[in-house]
Parts: structure tokens; C-alpha cells; sequence
């Protein structure tokens, strides 16, 4: 035997052992799960057999990853009755490095089992884990499960079907039905409830990742001029490049279309996340989001001043201006912010950007069909506006209007909002403290709990 | 609202990183035993389709959206690294048509050294393809000695 037959032996017992023992960690999960749930002789169609109405958080995500460790050691084996074939030394060359790549892999896929650690403690409280889950079910399916993780080492963020290409290593295809999403919510912000509307941003992602969201803005007759325009504008970049220089046309396309589809999906999630809450996530987004760089151009994510302009068009047009103006400090910094021409000194963000406020009637009317009935507007505010914070400043958990029907989640948090800017006395700071206003830590998450078991019991 | 800097340890990142991996190790073999007149085998066949369907994709302009359906290596990151493997070995890169050609004449049983040789060009890109994936999910830079594998591990626990 070799040296190269040797190492890979090594590596590919480690990357097998590496697998198993974390395949191991989910198994004791599952094991920990009802006996409805519990894996037996654990298939890859196994998250498709999950029956409706089984108790079911994290069992989809340990489903998901239990295949997922299952395709990689497979995998593995394999790979190395394939070693054995192999024809010549650069073949075994690249099994070494391939190998190299497994045993990497399957040590970082390590993380995702601290994902199972939220699902079984999950860091957010109740009333708002109920509204994740019924959000979740409307916009990505009733087949959905969410898990949310407090993480220290990212910003709000989320996942869906994370290890789904492991999945095709062995050529098995995953549940299309099941969707696994897992959204992060910085670790110290779990407890602050007046900026978990930032996850609803974050479950349109997994909306478009299920139904197709920025496919259907990018079918559309304007969606389709502006394809066209991405193709122009590669010729254009292509040919004005120094004599002497070649472009690759195609990679310049590429590169375009594929910043074109991410910026339209930041804003398509924006204007999902304004349609279900209103002005609440603008206040929310602002309050993070709006105290970076407003200009800082991302490869993800258009310049925080043009989602801010496209927003406030949003919540303009659904009949939020005059609410807003009642806090006008704010209300005028947010307008001067939408304002001012964002300068760009790079050819592709500049056609982005003009892309993407070209598309923004039809990236709303996307957004409108698909939040349907969960749309909320001024109009389903405005009766209850009084009441709401009367019942906050009296230290009651908004949860029932006085005809003793629940108040809907959006409404709650919502004049939480404003019961927290008030209290802070209007001014710019109060966006950057109101999730800290003591009173809402008790009564946002006890209303948002009330609310959803009234409504479940009563109905809306 | 967004993966700051930590995208390569995000598992997703990872999988993705991991079936890239299985991906250019299937055309590394499956190119191999074209190139040593061996049987292919299903799995053989499959990534060479596979691989021709990249290729062609890099050769036309029509915009790729993406699906959540279509299969990961249908995204972006098979690609951007073939094409980073190509730009940084212009000398084996050759021409995307030419290898398509010599691809699908091989398949058809015409053996000839110039098919054979671009053959061998395309196995060496995919092993480029191999290195450049290892190296990014070490966080080395191409071309710089790999690390232990232990350190990016120690790293992250440290941070």
C-alpha cells in the first residue's frame, strides 16, 4: 500500500467517524422525542412521513439532519470502494483532496447541531413562537417547521433546507414538500420583542425560497425588460472595457443577474415583512439596520437608504403616513433619509439600484398576493389605537378588545411600538431604546400569548 | 440581515462547499476513466452530463434564476470556482467548445489524442476546482500551504 492509499484510508475513517458520532448527537435528540416521532430504520423519505398535527418542534431539522449525516457517510463508503478503481495517480489525487474536503465538512457541519439545543429550549418566548409558527405556516406551508437560534455569531439571518445539497451527494433527493428553516436571532436581542418583527424579513426568505417569490417579480413584462437590460448592460460594461482587456460576457451577466435577484429578494422580504406589521417593521428595521452606513452598497443587499425609500412608498400607499407623522422626529428623519440620491462608484450597483426601483410596483404586487389575509393596514389600526395603549399604560397586556375578541398580533405590537417611542419622548434615541422600555418586556410577549390562544379558542 | 463574515462556518455554506467537493470528484473520475478507456459507470455518466450542462452554461449568456427545485450544483458556486480554476490556469483551460466537443466525441467512441488530451485539461481544472473549494473552507487563500485541519476548528472556539 502507498502512501496515497494509506492517507486516504485516514481520511476517509475520519470523515466516516466524524459523521457518526455527530449522526449519533441527533439520534439522541429523536430518542428524546415522542414515540410518534421516534426514527426507526431511518430512510431518507423520513421528514415526508411526519403526519400533520404530530407535536413537531425540531424533528423536521433533526429528520433533515440525521438524512444529511446519513447521505455523507454513505457517501464516504463509497468512496472508498471507488478508490479502489481508480485508474492512475491524479485520480487519487483528487479522492485525497475530495477526502480532505469531508473530513472539513462533516467537522463544520458540527455547528448545526447546536440548532437542536434551541429547538428543545427555545430562546424566544411564547406568544411570539406562536406568532412565528402561524406566520411561518401562511407563508412557506403547513408543512414548515421553524427553529429559531439565539447566536452569537451572526446578525438576524436565516436558512432553509441547509443541508439539502449533502442530501444530493448520494443522489437522494430531498423532501420537497418539508421545508427546514432555521432563523438567527443575535443573542442578545432574544428577550427584546419589539425587534423580533426583523423575522419576519427573514421568514420571506424562505417564502421565496419555497414558492418562487423573485420568479414570479422576474416573469412579469417589466421583470422580463429588466433581464433584458442586465443583458445590455453586460454589452455595454464589456465593450467599454480598455483596449487589450477581454471580458467574459457571460460571467459579467452572471454577476449582474445574480446581485439583480438578491436585491430584488431583500426588498420582496422588506415588503412582506411591511405588509404583515406595517410601520412596526420599519421602526424595527430602523432601529438596527438604520444606524449603519445607509449608503454601504452590498453584494445581498441594496443601499439601506433605497430599502428605506421603497418601504416608505409601501407604507404611504397601505395608509400609514398620518400614523407615522405623529411622531414626527422620527417620521422626518426616516423621509430625509429616502430623500437624498445614493451616489454609487461601481457600474453594477448603479444598474441595480435603478433595476430595482423599476420593479417596485411589481415586487409589492408579489408580496401582496402572497400575504393575502395576513395584510395589515391603517385602517385595522386605527379602532383600536386608543384602546391598545390605554390598556398598556394601565400595565394590562393588550390581548382583548372591550367586545372581548382578540387583538390581532400585528395591532399588539404595533402600538407597543408607539407606547415605547412615546415613552421615550418622540425623539430619534427613543427608536434605538425602545426595546429595552421595561414595561413591554412583561406585557408584549404576555399579550402576543393571550392573544393567540383567545383566537385560537374564539377565532379571530 | 445578513451572514456578516462567518458564511463559510454557516452549515448551509458548508453542504454546499461539501457537494461541490463530491461534484469535481465525480468529473475527476469519470473523466479518468474516459481518458484510460475504462467502462463508465451511472454515476460516470451522470456527472459528465452534468459537467457539460456547466460548461454550457458558461458559455451562454441567458440569465440562470434559480430555483429552490433545481439542484445546488445549478447555483453559482460550482461555476464561479470553474472559473476561477480556468482564469488561473489559462494554459489548461482551452477553449469551452472545444471541450464540449471532445466530451461528447469520446462519449460517441471517437478516440482521438486531441479529444483525450482536452479531456485531460478538463480533469485538471476540476482538480484545481477540488483544491480551491478545500482551501476556501479552510479559509486559505488558493495557492497557500493548507493548514491543519485542527486550526480552523481551535480558531472558531476561540471566537
Amino acid at each position: 500500500m502507498d502512501r496515497l492509499d494509506s492517507e486516504f484510508d485516514l481520511l476517509a475513517a475520519s470523515a466516516g467517524r466524524t459523521a457518526r458520532v455527530q449522526r449519533d448527537e441527533v439520534k439522541r435528540f429523536l430518542e428524546a422525542a415522542p414515540q410518534s416521532s421516534r426514527v426507526s430504520g431511518v430512510t431518507h423519505e423520513v421528514t415526508d412521513n411526519i403526519a400533520e398535527g404530530e407535536p413537531r418542534r425540531g424533528m423536521a431539522l433533526a429528520h433533515h439532519l440525521h438524512c444529511a449525516y446519513d447521505a455523507l457517510i454513505a457517501h464516504v463508503e463509497q468512496r472508498v470502494e471507488d478508490f479502489k478503481t481508480l485508474p492512475d495517480p491524479e485520480s487519487k489525487t483528487g479522492a485525497l483532496t475530495e477526502m480532505r474536503q469531508m473530513v472539513v465538512g462533516a467537522r463544520n457541519l458540527h455547528q448545526s447541531l447546536s440548532w437542536l439545543d434551541a429547538a428543545a429550549n427555545p430562546p424566544l418566548d411564547l406568544g411570539t413562537r406562536y406568532l412565528v409558527d402561524q406566520l411561518t405556516a401562511t407563508l412557506v406551508g403547513s408543512r414548515a417547521e421553524v427553529t429559531v437560534v439565539a447566536a452569537t455569531d451572526r446578525s438576524y439571518a436565516t436558512v432553509t433546507n441547509p443541508l439539502r445539497p449533502v442530501f444530493e451527494l448520494s443522489g437522494v433527493p430531498s423532501s420537497p414538500s418539508v421545508a427546514i428553516i432555521v432563523v438567527f436571532v443575535p443573542r442578545r436581542e432574544q428577550r427584546s420583542g419589539l425587534l423580533h418583527p426583523l423575522m419576519v424579513h427573514e421568514l420571506g426568505h424562505a417564502a421565496n425560497k419555497q414558492h418562487g417569490l423573485v420568479r414570479e417579480v422576474l416573469g412579469t413584462d417589466r421583470g422580463r425588460e429588466q433581464l433584458s437590460a442586465v443583458m445590455g448592460e453586460a454589452t455595454a460594461q464589456t465593450e467599454a472595457l480598455p483596449q487589450g482587456q477581454t471580458g467574459d460576457m457571460t460571467a459579467t451577466v452572471e454577476r449582474i443577474a445574480t446581485r439583480l435577484m438578491a436585491w430584488i429578494e431583500e426588498a420582496l422580504c422588506d415588503s412582506i415583512a411591511a405588509h404583515i406589521l406595517g410601520p412596526t417593521y420599519l421602526y424595527s428595521f430602523m432601529a438596527i439596520v438604520g444606524t449603519s452606513d445607509l449608503e454601504m452598497v452590498g453584494e445581498k443587499h441594496p443601499t439601506t437608504r433605497q430599502r428605506i425609500r421603497l418601504l416608505l412608498e409601501q407604507l404611504d400607499t397601505l395608509g400609514w403616513a398620518e400614523l407615522m407623522s405623529a411622531a414626527p422626529e422620527i417620521d422626518d428623519w426616516f423621509r430625509a433619509a429616502a430623500e437624498e440620491e445614493e451616489q454609487y462608484a461601481e457600474a453594477d450597483p448603479a444598474f441595480c439600484a435603478a433595476a430595482l426601483s423599476s420593479l417596485s410596483e411589481q415586487i409589492v404586487d408579489v408580496a401582496t398576493r402572497h400575504v393575502g389575509d395576513l395584510a395589515f393596514r391603517s385602517v385595522d389600526y386605527e379602532p383600536l389605537e386608543y384602546e391598545i395603549d390605554g390598556l398598556l399604560k394601565a400595565g394590562i397586556p393588550p390581548s382583548q378588545t372591550r367586545e372581548r375578541s382578540s387583538v390581532g398580533r400585528a395591532q399588539i405590537i404595533l402600538g407597543s411600538w408607539i407606547f415605547a417611542v412615546a415613552k421615550g419622548g418622540g425623539n430619534l434615541d427613543a427608536l434605538a431604546l425602545a426595546a429595552d422600555v421595561p414595561e413591554l418586556s412583561l406585557l408584549l410577549p404576555k399579550a402576543l400569548q393571550d392573544a393567540a390562544l383567545l383566537e385560537a379558542w374564539r377565532g379571530p | 440581515m445578513t451572514f456578516p463574515s462567518h458564511e463559510r462556518d454557516n452549515p448551509q455554506r458548508v453542504s454546499t462547499a461539501v457537494n461541490t467537493a463530491g461534484f469535481a470528484q465525480d468529473v475527476v473520475m469519470a473523466t479518468s476513466r474516459l481518458i484510460h478507456e475504462q467502462e463508465l459507470t451511472d454515476r460516470d455518466h451522470r456527472a459528465l452530463e452534468e459537467c457539460r450542462a456547466l460548461l454550457e452554461r458558461m458559455r451562454s449568456p441567458e440569465i440562470a434564476i434559480e430555483n429552490s427545485g433545481e439542484r445546488q450544483l445549478d447555483g453559482s458556486d460550482t461555476v464561479a470556482l470553474l472559473r476561477e480554476a480556468r482564469s488561473a490556469h489559462p494554459q489548461v483551460a482551452g477553449d469551452l467548445a472545444q471541450t464540449v466537443t471532445a466530451l461528447d466525441e469520446l462519449l460517441e467512441g471517437h478516440r482521438d489524442s486531441q479529444f483525450v488530451e482536452e479531456i485531460g485539461r478538463l480533469r485538471d481544472i476540476f482538480l484545481t476546482v477540488g483544491r480551491a473549494n478545500l482551501a476556501a473552507m479552510t479559509r486559505q487563500a488558493a495557492g497557500r500551504e493548507a493548514p491543519d485541519l485542527w486550526t480552523g476548528l481551535i480558531a472558531n472556539s476561540i471566537s
